[in-house]
């Protein structure tokens, strides 16, 4: 027979109020008592009904209230969280998106890209042969200068240099510092002194061997022009037709008169020579 | 984490005010994670009530601990009492599009846990009316309310607690024989 007291037992059990030996003792005794166990059963089984019962009570006023919540003001307006969080990253990722295509198009449709204009011929000045200045042929002019302190491939540096240097006579290059892998120089040309970077060791070999090409074909552009200009010469005397004794007077007259120097003019180092359409040779 | 607290009591104990307040404060999340998941306006009010049961059972647990937010719990109960819904409707693989972080239960419902919860209601509201009145308000008073022998005692005009407890055996006594017959 389950006494008054086995029932606030078993309560005490159900709630979890048991603990220590308590709830040792009564384990053993539902193992070894059978009509306990049973009774343990179904009072658990009654109680549990009875929680359901309750809260189904609860849900079916609740549901009662509920409707009349809703008609005295109902329920605040929602924010997603996720929605939001979502959101912020959508925003992110289009100023990213926008800057990485705005990127793209400034570098292949915006970006000036230098021009390299034409080699210059070497001016004439009727049969006075000009003395070419340094400036022609492997190093070119160019009018702008950009800085050169980004890190850039040998290749561009070298392609830079071409385009910027006027006269390669004032070249002139050396390693300032190095840091992880990463050079930094001091380059001179003209009149302007930058400083640069490149992951290319040599880099500094390399260009100073181009101004220095440069500088050499420069002379012997220059020593070409000279005899080609005095074998045109001599070839335009010989070829003369028969003068008229007014002529031959002059001719004579010119002879008497002290020779013209036949000097080149050397230019302004920076000023792009003009080239004649009627250029003879 | 005190007024998480309070609605954890509120809840246990029924208080229509902290109902009220779960309701103004969460009824928009329940609606929105419904509506937007291929539900309508009852559904939502549905799985709101249905929620509030589940968590009135799980709180008056004696092992029951609240471990996140009251929100994310509430959350994830009405977005697995959802998701069963859906399933059950047809959509066994049904996914839901979520809004709130939510947390693993460790329980899960089953596809007629509705109906099963009805059954046992309808089994125990059937065993009760074999009792008395006094028996079921003391019952009701102890095992759902969660009242001590001293206040049924007080409330139900009884000598002492005593005298409460021993009327309260009679009557689960009763009432396990009503249910098992």
């Amino acid at each position: 027979m389950i006494s008054e007291k086995d029932i606030a037992l078993i309560d005490a059990f159900i709630a979890g109020d048991l603990i220590g030996n308590d709830k040792t003792d009564f384990e053993s005794r539902v193992k070894k008592d059978l009509e306990f166990a049973k009774a343990v059963r179904q009072q658990i089984h009654a109680v549990e009904h009875l929680e359901i019962m309750g809260a189904v009570t609860m849900g079916k006023s609740l549901r009662r209230d509920m409707q009349q919540w809703k008609s005295e003001g109902g329920y605040q307006p929602y924010q997603p969280e996720l929605m939001g969080k979502g959101m912020m990253t959508k925003v992110i990722a289009g100023i990213v998106f926008s800057s990485v295509v705005g990127g793209v198009i400034w570098y292949f449709f915006m970006k000036e890209e230098p021009t390299k204009p034409a080699p210059v011929k070497p001016e004439t000045e009727e049969t006075v042969a000009p003395e070419p200045t340094p400036t022609t042929d492997v190093i070119d002019t160019i009018t702008t200068t950009e800085s050169l302190v980004e890190l850039k491939t040998s290749e561009e540096q070298i392609a830079d240099m071409q385009l910027n240097v006027k006269d390669p006579t004032t070249f002139s290059i050396h390693e300032i510092s190095e840091e992880d892998g990463i050079y930094t120089y001091e380059i001179a040309y003209d009149d302007y002194v930058d400083v640069f970077q490149s992951r290319d060791p040599d880099i500094d070999d390399v260009l100073m061997e181009m101004a220095e090409q440069a500088i050499s074909d420069n002379q012997k552009v220059n020593e070409e022009n000279k005899a080609r200009n005095n074998a045109a010469k001599q070839q335009s005397v010989q070829s003369a037709p028969t003068n008229t004794p007014t002529q031959k007077k002059a001719e004579v007259e010119q002879k008497a008169e002290p020779k013209k120097k036949t000097t080149t003019q050397p230019k302004p180092r920076r000023k792009q020579q003009k080239v004649d359409d009627d250029f003879p040779y | 984490m005190n007024s998480e607290n309070h609605i954890v009591t509120g809840i246990k104990t029924g208080d229509s005010e902290i109902l009220k307040s779960v309701y103004t404060d969460y009824f928009g999340m329940v609606r929105n994670l419904v509506v937007k998941n291929s539900g309508s306006e009852t559904d939502a009010e549905d799985v709101f009530q249905d929620a509030l049961v589940v968590l009135f059972k799980k709180f008056n647990h004696s092992e029951f601990r609240l471990a996140v937010k009251f929100k994310t719990y509430f959350y994830s109960v009405c977005r697995n009492i959802w998701l069963t819904e859906l399933r059950k409707r047809g959509g066994r693989n049904a996914r839901l599009k979520d809004f709130e972080h939510h947390v693993e239960l460790g329980y899960e419902f089953t596809s007629n846990w509705k109906e099963t919860q009805e059954e046992a209601f309808v089994k125990v509201e059937k065993a009760m009316r074999y009792l008395g009145e006094k028996c079921q308000e003391i019952l009701l008073m102890y095992y759902y309310q969660k009242q001590s022998m001293q206040q049924i005692a007080a409330a139900l005009d009884y000598a002492d607690a005593d005298s409460a407890k021993a009327q309260k055996y009679k009557c689960i006594r009763q009432l396990k024989r009503n249910l098992n017959p």
